[in-house]
């Protein structure tokens, strides 16, 4: 097996919550999980788990920042409950790099869906299900709040290009 | 010396009324990788411009992301600042995309993986490169002090230093070490710019939200760095909460009573 320099492993460290709780237990035994070298093992030992956390909750926080971006009815739905919600998920879940923030809503979204938490706004789901597929056309019936906030049923729409383009339309189908 | 803001949409009305005390603006490169070419090139008619990057990574090892160091040189480009710059940090690896800054350790290694990635850029960019210290939760050691391995970076890498007052102190509170002996060990001459905006709290810990007013504490160490250095712009770097006109100009006079030592 390859042996990874100390950089590499800080990133595995921080993006993975698993490897935390090993590193937090026995800091040897996380280096020789991830095949850290002989030459940076000294750093890799003075760090303090308590600020690796830390500076993981820092990167995490970010990434809700992102999430939020095309999720913010639903993250407005969950309240408190938000942070320790989306943490949860995404110590041990990290994206992909393309498409990175998109797609990382959509699985924060899915996993509030199987806990059944009753927070995901359809209008936002139906958006990032569609982003995700490879459908030309798709439409839901949905309720949302229209210019003055009063809550209407309406028709949301999508309809894919011959690229990867996409657009959205929202037609109200009640005063 | 100049002051100036961090170009955010946000502020574009304000900065439109062409408020007193800007007289130079700090664009992040990244915002217009993906467009913005004639906004971009606007602003740079307008005001003097600083492009300031945040994911050269150029603290990981092996080479630059080619993809990126083309579309931050395309901004430079229009930009046409009097300098560039980014952090002493990496944002990535071969592995993953952390998406933001984290800490690098302060050894002989690292100090010629950044040199050789600060040269790089600054010969593609055409352009004098400067180096700004993060805040980090994390204290990474090394074989070199911090500020041994900060001078002897711009020595090896011929760049200068972005120093962000904010983060200087955030640091020196959440890890105990004195801002001030920590600035008598940097050679003064390495300093060119400056960042500052107000920190929050976290619990016991200090932390750089960007979104709160410079505290009076931050206006006292960058005072004492401008006595310093040789200080060429102080940029506020406000990405949040951002306050009304009142507010934005009350932030601007601090720049102005940093530059003044009033």
């Amino acid at each position: 097996m390859t042996e990874i320099d100390f950089i590499t492993a800080f990133a595995r460290l921080l993006r993975d919550g698993k490897l935390r709780k090993v590193f937090a237990a026995n800091p040897e035994a996380a280096a020789r999980q991830v095949h850290l070298r002989e030459a940076d093992l000294p750093s890799w030992m003075q760090l303090i788990p308590a600020d690796v956390e830390f500076q993981a909750d820092v990167l995490l926080r970010k990434r809700l920042d992102l999430v939020k971006l095309f999720t913010p009815e639903t993250c407005r739905r969950l309240g408190e409950k938000l942070w320790p919600t989306f943490r949860s998920f995404a110590r041990e879940n990290w994206p992909p790099e393309n498409a990175a923030n998109f797609f990382d809503a959509y699985q924060f979204c899915e996993r509030l869906k199987q806990q059944q938490s009753g927070s995901v706004v359809a209008v936002e789901w139906n958006r990032l299900r569609f982003a995700f597929s490879k459908c030309r056309l798709a439409f839901h019936s949905v309720r949302m709040p229209d210019a003055r906030r009063r809550t209407r049923r309406g028709l949301q729409f999508f309809l894919r290009g011959r690229g990867c383009q996409w657009g959205e339309y929202f037609f109200y189908v009640s005063w | 010396m100049k002051t100036g803001v961090g170009y955010r949409r946000e502020l574009s009305a304000w900065l439109a009324t062409k408020p007193r005390g800007v007289d130079c603006l700090e664009i992040t490169a990244e915002h217009f990788f993906h467009g913005g070419v004639e906004h971009l090139a606007a602003l740079a008619k307008k005001l003097p411009l600083f492009v300031h990057g945040l994911g050269l990574s150029l603290g990981t090892p092996g080479a630059l992301d080619k993809k990126i160091l083309e579309q931050f040189a395309r901004v430079v480009s229009l930009a046409q600042p009097e300098w560039i710059s980014d952090h002493i940090a990496f944002t990535r690896t071969a592995e993953v995309d952390l998406g933001h800054l984290n800490p690098i350790p302060p050894t002989r290694e690292m100090l010629k993986i950044i040199s050789d990635h600060v040269r790089e850029v600054s010969d593609r960019c055409g352009k004098p490169m400067l180096l700004e210290n993060i805040t980090s939760h994390v204290q990474l050691a090394g074989d070199l002090r911090e500020t041994d391995f900060l001078n002897g970076l711009c020595e090896r890498a011929g760049c200068k230093l972005l120093l962000d007052v904010t983060n200087l102190f955030i640091n020196s509170r959440n890890h105990g070490f004195d801002a001030r002996q920590w600035l008598r060990e940097i050679q003064p001459s390495n300093i060119v710019q400056l960042h500052i905006v107000g920190y929050s709290r976290h619990g016991s810990r200090y932390t750089d939200s960007h979104a709160a007013p410079i505290q009076d504490e931050l206006i006292e160490l960058a005072r004492e760095v401008v006595r310093h250095a040789p200080v060429q712009a102080v940029i506020l770097e406000r990405d949040e909460d951002f306050p009304d006109v009142a507010g934005l100009e009350i932030e601007v006079a601090k720049l102005q009573r940093i530059r003044d030592g009033n």
